[in-house]
Order: structure tokens, then sequence, then C-alpha cells
């Protein structure tokens, strides 16, 4: 999973609002928060970088360990790849 | 043969701002609504309560939003199932960039998004025992666009009236919203609607607006009324009445779900996005954890 590619599906729409972010599927008119980490994943999400460059990015911001944030983002894409939310994209070569 | 002379805007007659015989012009959420063609044999469905909301003359000027009505030739409109149902459940919307089109039992019709919104709606002419609920899912669509295109939003909620200002109590059917508010009737607070209220913000202020649209319990309030809104609360059924301050982001997604119509709507979602976000900006946003009591009532200003 770290070096996939993912992609938001086209028809979520998402917005952040203060320090959350509000995501909203555009068919099913469903909504979503999710929390500050999952917010700039997504902002960072952008179908040209790897989950491990995101992180990468990321970690800087945050006062966690690489492993809990490695640990926090797996966990948020397997759900919103569930969800069908973020479609995997391309593998990056090492 | 010459062509017939082009005729001047002088020839034809002066546009009246007064309803013509049979027309209703109701006021909604603050702007006027010309409902016209209303067959005569039909006027006698018109829901009473309408009156309350009646103009007697069109306000001047392009304020006005209008819903049309006509006659479908028959066989035009799909007959709806025989057994009784809810007409908001079988109604469909589709959306388009500069309208709505809206099909329901016994009615189909078009929602044009422009300046001052004008409806056309097509009803079965077999359909006239049905024409207040075919009126009123109407005049909720239009309704709810207006008051979006306005920079409110019309709420699935109940509004109640305490301390001066309304408690809007929000959430799905069956959420509490028809209880709750014959908890506060009981109680002497008067309840502008258990089942749909207009928010409407006045220079950056948001207040609760009395619409003709209730649900099983009714309203106890004059037409129109409007007043600050204390707080915004998602009902939810729990042991004990408590209330939880939602985030901005959680007010957000709450009142989505409670906005019907557009928030259906993909092309209008940023615009309704934009208008939620200000009312949740205001922290008045919470849940209302409620045990279907009257104690609930102690924890609302």
């Amino acid at each position: 999973m770290m070096e996939q590619i993912w992609r938001l599906e086209p028809k979520i729409r998402f917005r952040r609002v203060f320090d959350e972010g509000v995501l909203i599927h555009q068919d099913r008119a469903e909504v979503m928060v999710i929390n500050e980490v999952g917010l700039t994943f997504l902002e960072l999400c952008d179908g040209q970088r790897s989950v491990a460059q995101i992180i990468h990015r990321m970690k800087p911001q945050y006062a966690v360990s690489e492993n809990e944030l490695v640990r926090d983002i797996r966990s948020f894409v397997a759900e919103l790849a569930d969800e069908g939310i973020l479609l995997s994209g391309e593998a990056v070569q090492r | 043969m010459s062509p017939l002379p082009a005729r001047s805007a002088t020839d034809f007659p002066a546009r009246t701002t007064a309803p013509v015989n049979g027309d209703l012009c109701l006021r909604l959420a603050g702007r006027a609504c010309r409902i016209s063609g209303i067959p005569e044999s039909w006027q006698a469905a018109v829901p009473a309560k309408l009156a309350e909301y009646r103009l007697p003359h069109l306000p001047a000027g392009p304020s006005a939003n209008a819903l049309r009505i006509q006659l479908a030739d028959p066989g035009q409109l799909p007959r709806p199932e025989p057994q009784g149902h809810d007409l908001n459940e079988t109604s469909s919307l589709d959306f388009q960039a500069k309208s709505v089109a809206y099909t329901s039992d016994w009615c189909s019709g078009i929602l044009h998004l422009e300046e001052r919104l004008g409806m056309d709606l097509i009803c079965d002419p077999q359909g006239g025992p049905y024409f207040a609920g075919m009126l009123e899912n109407a005049l909720r669509l239009i309704t709810a666009y207006d008051l979006l295109y306005r920079g409110g939003v019309l709420l699935h909620s109940a509004a109640i009236v305490k301390g001066g200002g309304a408690t809007i109590l929000f959430g799905h059917s069956g959420a509490g919203k028809s209880t709750a508010s014959r908890f506060a009737m009981a109680q002497g607070c008067p309840v502008l609607s258990d089942d749909i209220n207009a928010l409407v913000s006045h220079n950056g202020n948001w207040r609760a607006e009395k619409l003709p649209f209730c649900g099983s319990v009714g309203d106890s309030t004059g037409a129109g009324l409007n007043y600050p809104v204390h707080r915004l609360l998602r009902l939810q059924k729990d042991r004990e009445n408590r209330i939880a301050v939602a985030s901005p982001a959680e007010a957000v997604s709450l009142l989505m779900g409670s906005a019907p119509f557009v928030n259906q709507d993909p092309l209008r979602r940023e615009r309704l996005m934009d208008v939620l976000q200000t009312v949740a900006d205001t922290g008045v946003v919470g849940r209302l954890y409620f045990s279907k009591d009257a104690h609930f009532l102690d924890l609302i200003c």
C-alpha cells in the first residue's frame, strides 16, 4: 500500500471546515467528517504522490512517531478505499 | 399576403400586480410566490392554512416566485400505485444546470432556477383529490431553492419557541420532532412547525421562520412569524436527555442530512455547503440526546 498512488473518486468533494474536513459523495449524497490528519492526506492526495511520499510530506507537521502516522494513514486509506472514496492507481516504482 | 404587423409593447395589456381571479399570492419565508392556473374545481382543495400567508397584491418588481399549474392531457402522466403512500417518498428529482425536473404522484414539473424562481407543474386531471399534497410539495421545493439562493436553508425540523427564541430540533422522520413538539406545546411553548422550517439570515443573524408546512402535531403560532435561533440540535434517541456541542465540520454534516431537496442536488451542493458553513460558524449546532420525555425542555433556553 505504501507505494500505491491513490486518487479521489471524481464524485467526491471535500472541504476544510476549521481543523476538520467534510467529505461528500455527490451521487449518494452521503457526508463524512474527517479529522485533520485525514484531511491533510486528502489535500496531498493528487494522483501523483504515493502514500509513502505523502506521509513524508506530512510528518514534520505532526508531533507523532512515523510509525503512528503510518498506522493511522493506512487505516484511513483502507477505510476510504472500502467505501469507494479512494481509487487505487499505479504503484510508484522505487 | 402581407405579414401581420409587428405589435409594439404598448399594444399588450399592462401586467397586473393584483392576482387574477383564482390566483393565489403567498408570502413564504419573506418572499412572494404567485400560484396561477388552479382549476376552479380544485380551489376547494387548497389547504386552509395557506390563507394566513395570502397576500392581497403581488409586490412590484421582479421579486416574486411563480408556480404555474396546468392540467395534462389524459394519459400524459403515469398513474400512481393504487395503495396509499407518502407523496414525499415517491417523488424524484433530476438536477440540471438551470432547472430541476420534479416527478411525483399525479404531477410532474420543472423548476426554473432563474433570478425569480418559476415552476411549471403539470397535473393529472384526475388528481384533484390529491391537489393539497401536490401543491404543498411543489411549494416546499420552490421554498428550498429560494432559500438556498438567498443564503438560507429549509430544514426538516421542529422549531420550539422558548425564552424569546427558537430552538430547532432537526433530524429524519422518526427522530422525535413531533414527540418533542407535543411536549413543548403541552408546556405552553409555541411550535412554529413540527416538520419543516425556514432558516433565514438577517444581517448575519439566523432566524427561524414559520412556513405553512407542518406534520402530525401542527403548529401553534401565527403565519410567517420568525424568531432568533438559539440553537440547532440534531435529535438522537437516548436513555437520558443531554446536549452535546458539534464541531463545525460535524455541524455541516448533520445539517446537510436535514436540508430536503437541495441536499440531493450535486450541482448546488457547494452553495449549500457555503450556507451550512455560515450556520456552523455560529457555534450553536449540536446534538440533543432525547429520551422522549418533557425534561429536554429544561435544557433549552
